[in-house]
């Protein structure tokens, strides 16, 4: 445990080590729900989705927060390692390359948190909210929603990174990955503006229990179906990541590694 | 002279395509994930604008003049994607890298040699897509479009795309001042999703606010307003004409302003 401990100090001090880099990282992420706020300020009235424009500003705020809580990167730090060669340093120590990958994540989640919550805070100031957009007040439901979109959010993208073992470039992987996230995630637009069919078959997907889903839970009607569909994509995916990553290191050759 | 010069740079861009084209076709399932990965921004943009218009109405602008807003959009960002993406990020990074003596010592002009480096497959099919889209749409409008309006929309959306690169290209300067902007550039880049709205929904924002976020949103309202107001509205047109020779002039000087701020790697 301590030898991760220290993994994970190490990977928050790199996070740190370029402030401006990581302000403007988070200003980066933050541009889309931030602009969707102005667009549906000048739209004029939003009561044909069933949200105020109050509660549209409150939805994007929060979203923006979890987006940069619940998004992973993993893929990206995984994708360097495997192009340098540099994984060769995880994987001839005694650690396990999927437990430095979360604890990275993790480190870099909790960095980008605290550096985006002054800036979220500056806006709720700009824009005070003035009701609140949560389908369900319950602090556990909250809670259990954000360490399963946590989980699948990681596993996803721990996914898409152990590919780079067989592709030489995964950036169009990663773009797919980027706007299913966006989009199909709640953070481009709420669900509210998805057409019902829509919302009914992607409730089958793994995709709203990524980003917005505390801020929706029960929104399909029925909790229970939306916590057994998430625990089961939870599943899936770390089954899948097992596989991937065990055919990915059986696949992976370098200098000195057999 | 002009005539020699223009084959001249054309022969450049041919031969810097064709480089690019052999290294991408190594690796074709690359390439096709790469074109995947496109397209899928190229749909997302349909699906989102495709949600909101069912939904709501912009102030001075029909359903269809907004599908024409979104080619338009698609042609001026895909434009810049297409010609200049690569050209910028690899200018800021030679810069940062000190390999940019290459550009320098060339019997060529630095500016278009670094910068104009073109490729990507998929971004020149989603600017197909994009006019595709732009006619299509402008086929549904309650009235006829003069050609004189195709017109300018043609030369106002190779304006924007040019105005584009141009921001960008001041930001990329820096590089030879500050060192690796890149984040800079992406941050600044990022704005591009006011341009996907028109100009008039952002009319409540603050001042401040405003002079960030109207520019973005006029690279693609002008030109989609010259497609589909009539009569044309020649004031804003006029205004963002001199400004765009304006910004392309100033990223110009600008430009070799900074390269004397440029150290070499060797």
């Amino acid at each position: 445990m301590k030898k991760y401990r220290t993994l994970f100090v190490q990977f928050l001090k790199e996070y740190f080590a370029y402030r401006i880099r990581v302000i403007l990282s988070i200003l980066t992420q933050m541009v889309t729900p931030i602009a969707m706020i102005f667009v549906f300020s000048g739209i004029g009235s939003t009561g044909q989705i069933g949200l105020s424009q109050s509660q549209i500003v409150s939805y994007f705020l929060l979203t923006s927060l979890l987006y940069l809580f619940l998004n992973s990167n993993i893929d990206d730090f995984l994708k360097q390692l495997i192009q340098e060669g540099t994984i060769v340093n995880y994987l001839t120590k005694p650690l396990s390359l999927i437990k430095v990958a979360l604890i990275r994540d993790l480190s870099w989640r909790i960095g980008k948190l605290v550096t985006g919550l002054p800036i979220i805070i500056l806006l709720i100031v700009i824009y005070p909210p003035t009701s609140q957009p949560l389908n369900s007040n319950n602090p556990l439901l909250i809670i259990t929603t954000v360490i399963i979109g946590y989980s699948l959010a990681f596993l996803i993208s721990f996914s898409l990174g152990v590919i780079t073992f067989w592709l030489e470039e995964v950036w169009g992987l990663q773009n797919l990955k980027y706007v299913l996230f966006l989009f199909l995630g709640g953070v481009a637009l709420p669900y509210q503006m998805f057409p019902p069919l829509w919302q009914k078959i992607l409730y089958c997907s793994p995709f709203p229990y990524l980003i917005s889903w505390p801020l929706r839970i029960g929104l399909s009607g029925n909790i229970l179906k939306e916590f057994i569909t998430a625990l089961l994509w939870l599943f899936i995916f770390l089954w899948l990541t097992k596989i991937v990553y065990r055919l990915g290191i059986k696949k992976y050759s370098a200098m000195g590694v057999s | 002279m002009l005539k020699n010069k223009f084959r001249k740079y054309l022969s450049i861009y041919i031969i810097q395509f064709r480089a690019y084209l052999t290294h991408e076709a190594g690796y074709r399932l690359s390439m096709f994930l790469s074109i995947v990965g496109s397209f899928v921004f190229v749909l997302y943009n349909l699906l989102v604008f495709s949600f909101f218009v069912n939904k709501f109405m912009f102030p001075g602008w029909d359903k269809q003049d907004i599908w024409v807003l979104l080619g338009t959009f698609m042609m001026v960002f895909y434009s810049y994607f297409y010609f200049f993406y690569k050209g910028i990020i690899k200018t800021i990074r030679n810069v940062h890298d000190g390999k940019f003596d290459y550009f320098l010592l060339k019997p060529a002009d630095t500016q278009l040699l670094a910068t104009i480096l073109g490729g990507g497959i998929h971004n020149f099919l989603a600017v197909v897509f994009g006019i595709v889209l732009t006619i299509w749409s402008m086929l549904q409008l309650n009235h006829v479009v003069p050609i004189m309006h195709i017109l300018l929309g043609s030369v106002l959306t190779a304006i924007s795309a040019i105005d584009l690169y141009s921001l960008l290209l001041v930001l990329a300067s820096l590089s030879f001042r500050y060192g690796n902007v890149e984040d800079v550039t992406n941050f600044i880049f990022s704005f591009q999703i006011f341009s996907r709205y028109p100009i008039e929904t952002y009319h409540r924002l603050p001042v401040f606010l405003w002079l960030v976020v109207i520019p973005f949103s006029a690279l693609t309202s002008i030109p989609a307003m010259a497609f589909t107001k009539v009569p044309l509205p020649l004031v804003p047109i006029g205004i963002y004409v001199l400004a765009s020779l304006f910004l392309i002039a100033y990223a110009r000087y600008f430009f070799y302003k900074s390269i004397q701020y440029y150290t070499s790697g060797n």
